[in-house]
């Protein structure tokens, strides 16, 4: 029975790491950049929504609809600080050198991070949802409600993505880029608007995400760089440009580390994680999707 | 402009350049380029590799940095206009590289042709039309375009620019890379849209091929205009002969 709460707790949390990576494997697909200040979008999201109680009810607490009811604004704040972070600074180092691009994303992860310290201060602050009764107990395991609401929004946020990517003009012009960017120039797409509008839609999710951490655990202004590392993690798992690779990569590093943490110690996770990766990269380097590159 | 002012000039032009300086970045690459195209003929641009016959081409399309000189379509000064004002203005472009989208199907590739309408409804019904003068595309419209064979994935690149049912088209080197019975099906198809109505300007490496379809040539050489006059006139040049015709 430990074994399956393990693995459901790790479901849980696997799926907001998922959702977080999603964004990170659309921007390294679309623009070809790793985005290594994606994290501190989940960060300022979080931050988003805890000012938005904060400042308008006065306590940095609600019942489950009025922290949602946050969420519209957070995709909003995040999709323009994406949009611009590309606009205005990534863009410049576009098609240079890797390591210059990597410079550029770890430099404004850590000018984020900084000016959240300078604004916010390092106490960790949390968002509390007002629930009668906040744990369901099913068949044996325990599942915190706000935990499962996080789970779904993880899910609906990854859907909402595929979807739009899918469907719509935008995300068809999305594909167009990732897939050749002098062809989408050649039929009329504006290349640079399109890339900066998928830095916001992965910061908008990596932001939304942001608000449900904020309620299960804390949020702090040097949180991001764990979203980072995992997000590199699951994308390389699953393979560079595949959503379903990384929901399903996101998912399962969830449960291993859980598992692991709750086995032998929390002090292993890491270490097991990353072996597994290796492990992983020598059977199939592609990753788990690997052979549809850029979908 | 260095021409030859005995051969036979454009003279009432839709589409013309007057002294453009272009290039990219720092880079120049055109120096003082004029050229003027008539409606309804096909111009072929001709002249050794590096010449700067691409480049022309983008500087009209809006790809690169015009320095200084006007592009003119139609009696209206489109000296910097993007790829997208150009679509709506019935101006499209094939590029020389492989510029399908891989990964999307042959029918997702034509409708992506036809982005700048802001309309499916009318791109899908553009794209029929399409599959009715392109059986053979309509036949394999289902298939990723990545799988695609060379001759097929230029029929594609060529109608998905016909999509907006341009006035004037661009073609970079149509017959690049393909075998040679390729090569006269998409000259073929070249001269029954320009039956159609369609003014093309074509840059073609094999420059004997080039001229003998055109109405019109230019020969360019180190981003300057060397020789100018209608195709024959050009084929039978002694001097282009010579140097640009390997005869």
């Amino acid at each position: 029975m430990a074994l399956a709460q393990f693995i459901v707790n790790g479901l849980l949390v696997g799926a907001l790491f998922a959702a977080v990576a999603v964004g990170f494997a659309l921007i390294w697909g679309v623009v070809d950049i790793i985005n290594l200040a994606h994290g501190e979008m989940v960060m300022l999201g979080g931050y988003t929504a805890y000012w938005a109680l904060a400042l308008t009810t006065g306590t940095a607490r609600g019942g489950p609809l009025v922290v949602l009811a946050t969420l519209p604004l957070v995709v909003g704040v995040l999709f323009a600080v994406g949009y611009l972070l590309q606009r205005v600074l990534v863009k410049r180092v576009m098609g240079t050198d890797v390591f210059l691009t990597l410079l550029v994303t770890f430099g404004a992860s850590i000018a984020i991070q900084q000016l959240a310290l300078r604004a916010w201060t390092a106490n960790p602050r949390s968002i509390q949802v007002e629930l009668a009764d906040p744990s369901l107990v099913l068949g044996g395991v325990v599942v915190p409600k706000m935990k499962l609401v996080a789970f779904l929004g993880a899910f609906v946020l990854t859907g909402a993505l595929w979807a739009f990517l899918q469907r719509s003009r935008t995300g068809r012009a999305i594909r167009a880029v990732s897939q050749n960017p002098e062809a989408a120039a050649l039929v009329g797409i504006d290349v640079e608007h399109t890339r900066a509008t998928t830095f916001g839609l992965s910061s908008a999710i990596a932001g939304a995400v942001g608000v449900f951490v904020a309620t299960i655990l804390n949020v702090q202004p040097q949180m991001g760089l764990i979203y980072t590392l995992k997000s590199f993690v699951i994308v390389v798992f699953g393979g560079v440009g595949s959503i379903p690779g990384a929901l399903l990569g996101g998912l399962l590093l969830g449960s291993v580390e859980e598992t692991v943490a709750g086995v032998i110690s929390s002090q292993w996770t890491l270490a097991v994680s990353f072996s597994l990766l290796i492990v992983l990269l020598i059977v199939k380097p592609n990753g788990l999707f690997g052979q549809e590159a850029s979908e | 402009m260095a021409t030859t002012p005995e051969y036979t000039a454009a003279e009432d032009p839709i589409l013309s350049m007057d002294s453009v300086v272009s290039g990219y970045g720092n880079t120049t690459v055109l120096h003082d380029v004029s050229i003027a195209v008539e409606e309804g003929e096909i111009a072929c641009l001709i002249g050794p590799n590096g010449s700067g016959k691409s480049t022309l081409m983008k500087s009209i399309y809006g790809f690169a940095d015009i320095k200084s000189g006007t592009v003119t379509l139609d009696g209206e000064d489109i000296t910097g206009r993007s790829p997208q004002e150009n679509l709506k203005n019935g101006m499209s472009y094939v590029l020389q590289d492989a510029s399908v989208f891989p990964n999307m199907t042959v029918h997702e590739n034509m409708l992506m042709g036809g982005y700048v309408f802001k309309d499916d409804d009318r791109a899908a019904d553009r794209a029929a039309q399409l599959y009715d003068e392109f059986p053979v595309l309509g036949d394999i419209k289902e298939q990723k375009a990545g799988t695609l064979s060379g001759g097929q994935r230029r029929l594609l690149e060529l109608a998905r620019a016909l999509m907006v049912d341009p006035d004037i088209m661009m073609l970079d080197e149509p017959s690049i890379g393909l075998e040679p019975k390729f090569i006269d099906d998409v000259f073929e198809r070249i001269r029954q849209l320009n039956d159609l109505g369609t003014t093309m300007l074509l840059v073609e490496q094999n420059a004997e091929k080039g001229l003998s379809v055109a109405d019109r040539g230019f020969v360019l050489a180190s981003g300057e205009i060397k020789f100018t006059g209608t195709g024959t006139e050009l084929l039978n040049d002694e001097a282009v002969g010579r140097l640009y015709l390997g005869g």
